[in-house]
Order: structure tokens, then sequence, then C-alpha cells
């Protein structure tokens, strides 16, 4: 029995040199814990700190930057305007007198095309007028030639109508007139069929 | 004996009917009584014979065939009908003018108004007055223009 109770006494002192040393080890780690978490902190703040300065001179590095490089652009873009303009006009001013030139050109040759077609539609007409008047002239000539043949033929028909009674007495003397005008081209056309 | 056709024998007609008769005769050996054509009494008489024997008969037929042989005829359109005598002396005319023995084929054709055509063997003359008028009718104008 005592043995029993000296083991559990000697456990118990085992027991309770454990948890003491499980409790100072737990103190050690609350402790350091404790440091450590304030450390964090500082350097969290030192970093926010750092960074809200970071930013700051970033910021005024940016706008630094931003002012120069709106300048530089400023200047850039002038010149640049100015050189477009003056391009512009240089290429407007050669494109102007190019097309003046054109126009010029254009404009001499439709008035020589123009005179040419004025000089050409004249001669045209003075043909056609002369071709008018000669086919005037002809159909005239034709209608005057038609008249007189229809007044000879009217003509002729009356004195055919009025020597139709002429007796071979009346007509003899215009008969051996008429023989006698033929007599040398009748001789010879009657000797040669003998 | 030189014989001559009477203006009375003016055509190839004629003469061939004379021909025929004169042959007829020729082949007669008795004679009599015999009826003798217009035409052959007048180519005797042209011609001074009396009397028709076989020596006058034969020369008148030797004349007849040469005349048919060698004589010309024209054709003659007249515009009016002639008298017999004004004929003859159209074909006396002729034949002076032209040959002795030419022969004459009439024809009366009234729309010639006054003149005649004259064919030959080769040719046409017509001496028309309405082929004169015709021919002149541009001139007959001008001169009823011209008043």
């Amino acid at each position: 029995m005592n043995t029993t109770i000296i083991i559990l006494i000697i456990f118990s002192a085992i027991m309770l040199v454990v948890w003491m040393l499980l409790v100072i080890n737990l103190f050690k780690e609350s402790k350091s814990k404790r440091a450590k978490r304030s450390t964090q902190q500082e350097l969290n703040h030192l970093s926010r700190q750092a960074k809200i300065e970071a930013q700051e001179r970033m910021a005024k590095a940016v706008e630094k930057e931003y002012t120069a490089l709106h300048k530089s652009l400023q200047t850039e873009a002038e010149s640049i305007q100015k050189d477009f303009k003056k391009s512009i006009h240089e290429v407007t001013s050669k494109n102007l007198k190019d097309f003046n030139d054109t126009l010029a050109q254009i404009n001499t040759s439709m008035q020589q095309q123009a005179k040419i077609l004025a000089e050409a539609s004249q001669k045209q007409a003075e043909s056609t007028q002369k071709q008018i008047n000669d086919e005037t002239a002809k159909i005239k000539a034709k209608v005057i030639s038609e008249v007189d043949n229809n007044i000879s033929e009217i003509m002729v028909s009356y004195l055919a109508e009025v020597a139709g009674d002429l007796d071979y007495y009346q007509q003899k003397d215009y008969l051996y007139n008429s023989i006698e005008a033929n007599k040398a081209a009748i001789k010879k056309d009657i000797e040669n069929a003998v | 004996m030189p014989y001559r056709l009477p203006e009375s024998i003016y055509n190839s007609s004629q003469l061939r009917q004379l021909q025929s008769e004169l042959k007829r005769l020729r082949s007669l050996r008795n004679p009599k009584n015999l009826v003798f054509s217009n035409n052959l009494q007048e180519i005797a008489a042209a011609n001074n014979i009396k009397k028709l024997n076989i020596a006058t008969t034969a020369d008148l037929l030797k004349y007849v065939n040469v005349c048919l042989d060698q004589s010309v005829e024209i054709t003659m359109n007249l515009a009016s009908q002639p008298s017999i005598e004004e004929r003859d002396e159209l074909v006396a005319r002729l034949r002076r003018m032209f040959s002795k023995t030419l022969l004459v084929h009439f024809i009366i054709q009234p729309e010639l108004l006054a003149g005649a055509t004259i064919r030959t063997k080769n040719n046409f003359f017509d001496l028309s007055l309405r082929n004169s008028l015709f021919a002149n009718k541009t001139k007959l104008v001008q001169r009823i223009k011209n008043g």
C-alpha cells in the first residue's frame, strides 16, 4: 500500500512538474507572441508611411514628367502645325498653279477646236447652200423644161390638128423642099444600097 | 436599046406583075386577041414600042429582070394621098434625084401631117412636119414666149 501511495505520490509529483513546465512554457510563448505582435504593427506602420511617401514622390515625379512631356508635346505640335501649314500652302500653291495652267491649256484647246468647228460649219453651210442653189436651179430648169415641153406638146398638137386637113397639093412644096434638103444623105444611102 | 421605067410603074410589086405577064406572053405560040395590062401598055408607050412581039417582049422582060435585080426600092410614107399625076411627078423627081430605076413603095400615113418619111435599106429619114414640129418645139416655145 505504501508502495502504491509512494508511486502515486511520485507520479503526482512528476505530473505536477510536467504541468508546471507546461505553464512556464505557455507563459514564455505568450510573452514572445506579444513582443512579436508589437514589432509587426510597427513594421506595418512604417511600411504604410513609406508607401504613402513613395506614392507622394511618385505623384510628384509623374506630375513633373507629365508637365515636361506636355510642354514637349505642345512644342512639337506647334512645330508640326507650322510645318503642316507651310507644306499645305506649298502644295496648294503648286496644285493651284497646275490647275490654272491646265485650265488655260484646256481653254486654248477648246478655243482652237471651236474655231475649227466654226470654220468647218461655215464651209459646210456654204457647200450646202451651193448644193441647194444648184439643186434649186436644176429643179427650176427641169420644171421650166417640163412646162415648155407641155406647152410645146399642146402647140404641136394644135398645129397637128390644124395641119391635119392639108391635102397633098398644099404640102407638096414642103415635101419637095424637105427631100431636097436631105438629098445628099438619101442619095448616098441609096447608092450604098445598090 | 436602053429602056426606061415609066413613072406609073414605081414599085417592085408592079414590076413582078409585069415580069409574070411578059413571061406568059413569051411562052405563047400564037398570040392573038391579047389584052395587055396597063403597066405593060405604059412601059411600051414610054419606050416607044408600037407592037409587042417576041423580040420586044424578050427585051422588055430582060429589062424588067434587070430592074428587079438591081433597082433600089425605098418605102415612102406620105401624109396624104397624091393624085396620079402628083404621084408620077413625085416619082419622076425622085428618079432624077437618086436613080433612074428607083422603086417606091408608098404608104399613106396622115399622122405625119405633111411631108414624108423615107426608109431605105439602111436608114430612116423623117422629113415630116410632125417630126419637124417636135424637133423644134423648144424653139417654138421660145418664139411664143418672146412674142
